[in-house]
């Protein structure tokens, strides 16, 4: 157990293959809502993004680095509401009935307004998606239906300053 | 002095909830029942009431135990037992009479009750003449209670709100008051009434009613996910009650957490036997019993678990229940062709249509397109034409069909209407009557999604592949938005349909978004992740093809070796075969 947790954290950015590859399309995918306007419904957001460009957060766990990337999406949701661009987290292998109340209060320190998240309780997240058990973070941007860029973290491999990177991606993706 | 006549006819005359001859001369007035035996175990609530009968307050909190489980005739029969302990405790009443209220076949008695416990305010504490007082006016008994209905309302209500005032812990004061916001209208009621009982979850987390009533709301309101904390509680607050444990899969089929509802259905109607017999109550006695075995029946048959299906098929035929839709899907997904046979015909005269269908599904699995062609014409016209089947199917499905939990919205409008004709019979609400007969009904819609499948897989079948599966896409899209459909064993059905037979015309894309779709729709999706699992292994996506295949054998893990084996091997023919139907639940 103690060689894997260091094992993980060894890994750098761009060592973790998880979950669609760029080029690949990703799925359609229900995830049961724990923040926003479809709160207590199973919902599919990529249903409801077609060809719009979007910013797919899969994650195992809440941190700072985390919060932070969120707040800055979220940020440019809110001011940028013409871009057509679709934010959403969604929390892979948690069980629903215990972790629900944890993300919705997570949402709430943050201040978040529009990014909404939820809950896949399978631990491979979901069924097409193949998140990596290393993965703490998979991070996807897409646009017309695929994958553009894909971003996996270990657990504490997220940084401010990879964040910075991911956000940095965001307005090729919108052009 | 009874005649021989007499006696020889009460003595074969079977009295509900009897154990023994003696209690045929028992029989209490209001609800024509035998005394009520106590029953431990069934549930921890306990509202102390003004009585120092202890038998009368074991009694009273046995009826509200039923009451808020809906079980009308043994809530019935409990206050009215507990009123024969304490002939003063004018809250038996109340409680007598709201139970009589709910059980239509004694309703014509709840004023009568009410009035009994009107009679009797003066034995009773403030808080509870305030509960009895303010139900007097609603229904128009007491002295001083206006003419007008939302005069008659706002008057209760308003009693009752300073009743809370005085009393804020008083919990049937917050039921009532719930209730009241609805119109006395239960399965959650309006979304108006919802406060009322998070309130009380508040004082008493384990109130069967608020749980109970909530966990409604949120499955009528399309978040079941909110509603799960309070199943949980409801099942924690009436462990004994056949009902709370049935109720999960209210919330569990639509989360796809479909072992768990199976678990929970299982127990539900375990517990049901266990009781029904041990107090001897007859199957038309128990209104929740057919619908309880019904949803079992149907959660079993979409986890491939055939053999504890056919069980259920067996005790419904035993106690007279037919559910004949949920009969015919049982046939077809366990591929007994002669039950489904001799089912068709039964049912041709009654249902065309839905004989129609599935008469067309089995043909198509038997590769008989020509006799398939013909069932699916008698659909297509039935869209064209005939509507008068589609219309008294609507008609009678909310009584004979499901008749209270499955179709929660439909019998709150029962309801509804049923505390509205009472109260105000005014030209408005004939206009608005005449308005609901005009709408289009829901079963056409149901008619026409068959109709697509059907035709589409027959398409299919007959080489006209891009043109088939348009019209099984049409059901598909048809389906995803539609909240019914992922309950009650359907699954992702039309999705699933969609994919098997773009899976044998060897489309892959097309079978794989189907199949992503039926999956993200429904997480317990045995065909999906079977069919991705056959998909994937054709493309050579082995890892994929393997994260698959242990889906759909989690999904199925109840199911028989036998039947998995089955399954997996029909599929699997598919791709070398041209047919095209899926056997799992059609809706």
């Amino acid at each position: 157990m103690y060689l894997v947790v260091c094992c993980s954290l060894l890994l750098l950015p761009g060592e973790l293959t998880s979950g669609p590859q760029p080029g690949k399309k990703f799925g359609p995918y229900t995830f049961l809502m724990a923040t926003g306007p479809n709160r207590g419904t199973s919902h599919c957001y990529v249903c409801e993004t077609g060809d719009d460009p979007a910013v797919i957060i899969l994650a195992r766990s809440t941190s700072e680095p985390l919060g932070d990337l969120i707040k800055k999406l979220d940020k440019q949701l809110t001011s940028n509401s013409a871009d057509k661009l679709h934010v959403w987290v969604t929390f892979v292998g948690m069980k629903q009935t215990e972790k629900e109340a944890l993300i919705v209060q997570w949402s709430k320190k943050l201040g978040i307004r529009t990014v909404p998240m939820g809950i896949v309780e399978a631990v491979s997240g979901p069924p097409s998606y193949q998140i990596h058990p290393d993965a703490d973070v998979t991070i996807l941007l897409a646009k017309s239906g695929k994958v553009v860029k894909n971003f996996a973290f270990a657990s504490q491999a997220l940084t401010q300053a990879e964040g910075k990177k991911i956000l940095d991606q965001v307005p090729a993706l919108l052009k | 002095m009874c005649c021989p006549f007499v006696v020889s006819v009460l003595l074969l005359w079977p009295v509900p909830g009897t154990a023994t001859v003696a209690s045929v001369f028992n029989v209490m007035p209001f609800s024509r029942l035998a005394p009520a035996q106590l029953q431990p175990g069934l549930c921890t609530l306990s509202y102390r009431i003004s009585t120092q009968s202890e038998e009368c307050q074991k009694f009273f909190d046995q009826g509200l135990a039923y009451f808020y489980s809906y079980g009308w005739t043994e809530a019935a029969r409990s206050f009215e037992t507990a009123a024969r302990h304490d002939p003063q405790c004018a809250m038996c009443w109340l409680g007598l009479s709201r139970s009589l209220q709910q059980w239509g076949a004694r309703a014509s008695r709840a004023n009568d009750a009410l009035k009994k416990g009107y009679e009797l305010l003066r034995y009773a504490s403030h808080p509870e003449q305030q509960l009895i007082l303010a139900r007097a006016i609603e229904r128009g008994i007491a002295k001083d209670a206006p003419t007008d209905a939302s005069a008659r309302k706002l008057k209760a209500q308003s009693i009752l709100d300073e009743l809370l005032m005085l009393h804020p812990d008083d919990e049937e004061a917050w039921m009532a008051r719930g209730i009241l916001e609805s119109n006395n209208a239960f399965f959650g009621g309006k979304p108006v009434s919802a406060p009322y009982y998070l309130a009380l979850t508040k004082i008493n987390p384990v109130h069967p009613g608020a749980n109970h009533e909530l966990l409604h709301q949120y499955e009528t309101t399309k978040r079941p996910a909110l509603g799960w904390v309070y199943s949980e509680k409801y099942i924690e607050s009436s462990p004994g009650l056949p009902h709370a444990w049935h109720m999960q899969g209210h919330l569990s089929t639509r989360l796809g957490r479909w072992e768990h509802a199976a678990d929970q259905a299982l127990k539900a109607i375990a517990l049901e036997r266990q009781h029904n017999q041990k107090y001897q109550v007859k199957p038309h006695e128990d209104h929740q019993w057919s619908h309880h075995l019904e949803t079992c029946m149907e959660i079993l048959t979409h986890q491939g678990r055939y053999r504890e299906a056919r069980q259920i098929y067996d005790e419904m035929r035993s106690l007279k229940f037919n559910k004949p839709e949920v009969f015919a899907a049982y046939f077809l997904a366990a591929h007994d062709t002669v039950s489904m046979m001799k089912w068709i015909e039964e049912n041709r005269t009654k249902s065309k249509y839905s004989a129609a269908y599935f008469a067309a599904l089995l043909y198509l699995e038997q590769g008989d397109l020509t006799k398939a062609k013909i069932e699916i014409d008698v659909l297509e016209t039935g869209l064209k034409t005939d509507t008068k089947e589609i219309k008294v199917a609507q008609e009678v499905k909310p009584i004979t069909d499901k008749p209270a939990e499955a179709k929660p919205t439909i019998a709150k409008s029962i309801t509804e209407k049923k505390d509205e004709t009472k109260d105000k019979k005014t030209p408005e609400t004939k206009v608005t009557q005449s308005k609901d007969s005009e709408k289009k009904p829901n079963a056409d819609k149901k008619l026409e999604m068959r109709y697509w499948e059907t035709r589409g897989t027959a398409l299919c079948k007959s080489g006209m592949v891009e043109q088939g599966l348009v019209l099984l896409k049409k059901a598909a899209d048809a389906s995803k938005g539609d909240y019914a459909m992922h309950a009650w064993g359907h699954g992702a059905y039309y999705l699933e349909s969609w994919g098997i037979a773009a899976l044998a015309a060897r489309n892959d894309t097309v079978a794989e978004e189907a199949f992503l779709e039926a999956i993200a729709h429904d997480p317990g999706s045995f065909r999906g992740a079977l069919g991705m699992q056959i998909l994937c292994e054709r493309l050579g996506r082995s890892a994929e093809a393997k994260q698959y295949q242990s889906m759909a054998e989690k999904t199925w893990q109840h199911a028989d070796v036998k039947t998995y084996l089955e399954a997996v091997t029909h599929l699997r023919q598919l791709t070398t075969h041209a047919a095209t139907v899926s056997t799992g639940n059609p809706p």
